[in-house]
């Protein structure tokens, strides 16, 4: 605006300074004029006395300014009242028309002073209309200095668009076609400067029902109301500025942050400098606040189209309001996308040429999952990361914590971080129901594609699996987990534990091994083992279960175990009495009907036979096996029969005898377990 | 002796061939049905399957060549027969599938509306993305970014747990491309689906 201004001081003062002198009336006229750089054509003057002063009338088809300001047509300039005293020459009240390619036809008021031995000039244009808005104009030019007042109310900026080649270059011009844009502009600008040079700038802006945005419009934003003020002075060929800026209503979306200014008015302000040529910033210190969301400063160099360093700084900030904004977009498909959060955390970055230093020091944070994954509370301490050589410490503890069924409780850690990586400096005792889980030697290394490893090596102490039966929703178990568990990773969303859990049940042993879980937090959690069971106690398994009462033991395994979203799926599982070590074998007239409704007969034969007397039989073996997958359970027993499958073998002891065989070889699995867990319909043993 | 233990090495080695051949076709045509019913459970009834000869891949063999031994396959005929080779089928039956479909199903109800303003489209790999989001109001933008994530997180689980529950991990991409084109030629009139990297519209 400044350059405007100055072309039309110039040219303005030019016109009027035109020589005259008269006695009682002049006129000249000249088809081709020169002067300066001007040029007009068809230039007529009037001069006339009046009772108070001049009247001065000048006229000119075209006249030709200097680039880029083109050329007027039809220029006519009017005072009424032009006066020499000491002399300066005034026109107090003075009126110019003409027509400009890209203003259009312009009718303004003018009023201005000019002498011309101490090169003092003064001009005050009102009424210039630019872009469907009305600008006002006040010069003063003395010995190479000057001063340029510009106002211009509701400026539709789309307008401005014809004017863009005078400030911009071809490139920052193709870079700005790529936007769509609208809305109004109303500023004050106050510009200095001597000569050629800017010296000074006062600038205020406020623009209104501004809409933006680029083609592919995720950078956008609708009917903003900003206002902003910028103070700049040149200082050893450095601009020294002090701006802020603030918006309190619309919507803008930069994907993928949606910022609703109306909710969560927005404030900056800050100081710096730029260099003359633009290709120097520095941000000394910016104050930014989104309204009850986020606050905090800001300091930054940038040189020749790159940020060098960066140092950020928020204050204590609220979880709450700040996750739905500025942490769930980014987080959207993660299994952080749908959390809730409580609790104020501060956060310092130190940037520098790609090394970076992170702290967050949180207080009395809480999550959870809304799919109820994962939660966490009383998060407090200081977390700290960095991708350098210098270590950077953390210290965190909490007061409970849950991953799926499992409450884990109050622990802390210690760490330290390095090279996109962080180390547990001490073991963590993290509970695990009643029992604990030894954490020793954490390592998490975050890899170049942004992918999180980490591993650690653990030592279960027992949980009692009366807990654990009660948080996974089993039936009551009695007994012990533990483990051994000499290395735990996740790698590829995998997790793997090698070593074995050891589930003491039932009087006997399990063996988990193998454990693998993939994408433990995701859609579909999937989890493989291997499991192998010796020596339980088959009586107190049927108490358990009140199932009837076997007595004997059980052996077996569970081998190629796949759960998907913790419901199995695959495996290929037998469950038999030992072939060695007989014991007394029993079993009730409860367990074979059971059993038999098991195996697909139906129930309660065994009753209304005459065997209803014994309360007991004598067996020889009994097993069960499935292999199940795609929901299809093969099912086979201890040994082939006619047609089927023996699931007890009569035998052992004194008769009766009682055979129960299955002839159901392929069981569809949800029938099974509604078999297993209800016992309805039952046809009866076999009975030999 | 030898002529018999000639014998015997020479077609356990066949079958053992013949095995592998056998295993390594995808089921093209059970996927696809298995797809088309998936899908009407999810977009319901009024996005009818059609049938579309095009979208419909030649049965894959991913690695050996059945020319690799001709005996082989006359054996594999002999000891197989053709018809029980053919039958193979997809199983879509599992909690784990039904839990991903009702999720997908509900989810749609949503989605239903980008769809049909061509907000959202769907992708040549089975997938659904934000293909104009100038239709999207700024407020409903990470609503609608929310909902394409959670489905393409759906949709990637789906495929592998298709491919898993068969007892065939490795055909999940088998899996997601059938998907890929039935999701597409089931389309309601109107939708946008991407085909060899450009916006088309049903």
């Amino acid at each position: 605006m400044a350059r405007i201004a100055t072309g039309a001081l110039v040219c303005l003062i030019l016109l009027w300074l035109t020589p005259a002198q008269a006695i009682d009336k002049i006129h000249i006229q000249s088809d081709n004029w020169l002067y300066q750089g001007f040029a007009a054509g068809q230039f007529e003057l009037g001069v006339s006395l009046t009772a108070s002063g001049l009247q001065l009338d000048a006229t000119a088809r075209q006249l030709d300014l200097p680039a880029p300001w083109g050329q007027l047509e039809q220029v006519h300039l009017h005072c009424d009242e032009l006066r020499l005293a000491a002399a300066t020459w005034q026109c107090d009240k003075g009126q110019l028309q003409f027509t400009h390619p890209r203003l259009g036809p312009q009718q303004l008021g003018f009023a201005g002073q000019a002498n011309a031995d101490r090169q003092q000039y003064q001009l005050e244009l009102t009424g210039l209309k630019l872009a469907q808005g009305q600008m006002q104009l006040k010069a003063d030019y003395q010995a190479e200095a000057w001063t340029v007042d510009l106002t211009a109310r509701d400026t539709v900026l789309a307008a401005l668009n014809q004017w863009l080649p005078l400030f911009l270059s071809e490139s920052q011009r193709a870079l700005l076609a790529e936007w769509d844009y609208q809305g109004k502009v109303s500023l004050n600008a106050n510009v200095s400067g001597r000569a050629s040079q800017l010296a000074e700038l006062t600038l205020d802006w406020q623009l209104d029902a501004l809409s933006f945005s680029n083609q592919s419009a995720t950078q956008i934003a609708e009917d903003l109301s900003v206002t902003g003020q910028l103070d700049a002075r040149m200082k050893q060929n450095q601009w020294q500025w002090q701006a802020n800026l603030k918006s309190d209503s619309g919507q803008a979306y930069s994907e993928p942050i949606f910022l609703d200014l109306m909710q969560h008015p927005v404030s900056l302000s800050g100081k710096g400098e730029i260099s003359a040529d633009f290709d120097a910033l520095r941000v000394v210190e910016l104050q930014f606040d989104q309204q009850s969301v986020l606050s905090g400063n800001l300091s930054l160099n940038w040189q020749q189209g790159g940020l060098t360093d960066f140092k950020l700084a928020s204050e204590a900030i609220d979880l709450s309001k700040l996750y739905p904004v500025w942490l769930q977009p980014f987080a959207l498909g993660t299994a952080a996308a749908k959390m809730q959060l409580e609790g104020q955390a501060a956060v310092n970055i130190d940037w520098q040429q790609g090394d970076y230093q992170l702290q967050l020091a949180v207080d009395e944070l809480s999550l959870k999952d809304e799919t109820e994954k994962f939660s966490l509370q009383n998060l407090n301490g200081k977390l700290a990361w960095t991708n350098t050589d210098n270590a950077m410490s953390s210290k965190l503890n909490w007061s409970r914590a849950k991953l799926y069924a499992l409450d884990l409780g109050a622990a802390g850690i210690a760490a330290e971080s390095r090279n996109n990586g962080l180390t547990l400096t001490e073991g963590l005792d993290l509970p695990v129901l009643d029992g604990s889980l030894q954490v020793n030697a954490f390592e998490l290394q975050r890899k170049a594609d942004g992918h999180v490893d980490w591993q650690f090596d653990g030592l279960l102490t027992p949980i009692s699996m009366e807990s654990l039966s009660a948080a996974l929703e089993w039936p009551p178990l009695h007994g012990k987990l533990s483990g051994i568990i000499p290395r735990v990773s996740y790698s590829g969303q995998q997790l793997t534990i090698d070593g074995a859990l050891q589930m003491k049940i039932f009087d006997g042993t399990t063996v988990i091994r193998d454990l693998r879980l993939t994408s433990p937090l995701g859609r579909l959690p999937q989890l493989y083992a291997n499991i192998d069971i010796s020596d339980l106690d088959l009586g107190l398994l049927t108490r358990t279960f009140d199932f009837g009462l076997i007595s004997g033991r059980l052996e077996g395994y569970v081998h190629g175990l796949r759960l998907s979203n913790w419901r199995p799926v695959q495996f290929d599982a037998r469950l038999q009495t030992p072939e060695d070590n007989p014991g007394k074998r029993r079993i009730s007239q409860r367990a074979v009907d059971n059993l038999t409704e098991i195996g697909g007969g139906a129930s309660g034969m065994l009753s209304r036979s005459f065997l209803g007397f014994f309360e007991d039989f004598s067996y020889q073996k009994l097993g069960l096996a499935c292999r199940l997958q795609n929901e299809m359970c093969l099912m086979s027993g201890v040994g082939e029969a006619e047609q089927g499958y023996y699931i007890v073998k009569g035998g052992g002891g004194l008769p009766p005898w009682i055979n129960v065989i299955g002839y159901t070889q392929r069981v569809d699995w949800a029938d099974l377990i509604a078999r297993l867990l209800a016992v309805r319909d039952s046809s009866g043993p076999v009975i030999e | 002796m030898k002529l018999l233990k000639w014998l015997t090495g020479s077609v356990s080695g066949l079958m053992l061939v013949s095995c592998v051949t056998i295993n390594i076709y995808f089921p093209a045509a059970a996927a696809e049905k298995a797809a088309d019913r998936i899908i009407e459970d999810v977009w319901g009834p009024e996005t009818q399957p059609q049938s579309d000869p095009e979208a419909t891949p030649e049965p894959q063999e991913s690695s050996a060549s059945p020319s690799a031994s001709g005996l082989a396959l006359q054996v594999l005929d002999w000891l197989v027969p053709q018809a029980a080779a053919a039958e193979a089928n997809i199983n879509i039956n599992s909690p784990a599938i039904n839990a991903l479909k009702s999720a997908m199903k509900s989810r749609h109800n949503q989605l239903e509306a980008f769809y049909n303003s061509g907000a959202v489209g769907l992708t040549d790999d089975g997938l659904i993305t934000v293909r104009d989001a100038k239709a999207i109001g700024l407020k409903d933008r990470n609503k609608v970014n929310g909902l394409v994530a959670e489905e393409n997180k759906d949709r990637k689980a789906l495929y592998a747990e298709i491919a898993r529950a068969n007892g065939h991990p490795e055909w999940e991409n088998d899996i997601r491309d059938t998907f890929a084109k039935r999701w597409i030629s089931n389309a309601a009139k109107g939708w946008w689906y991407q085909q060899g990297g450009s916006w088309k519209q049903k």
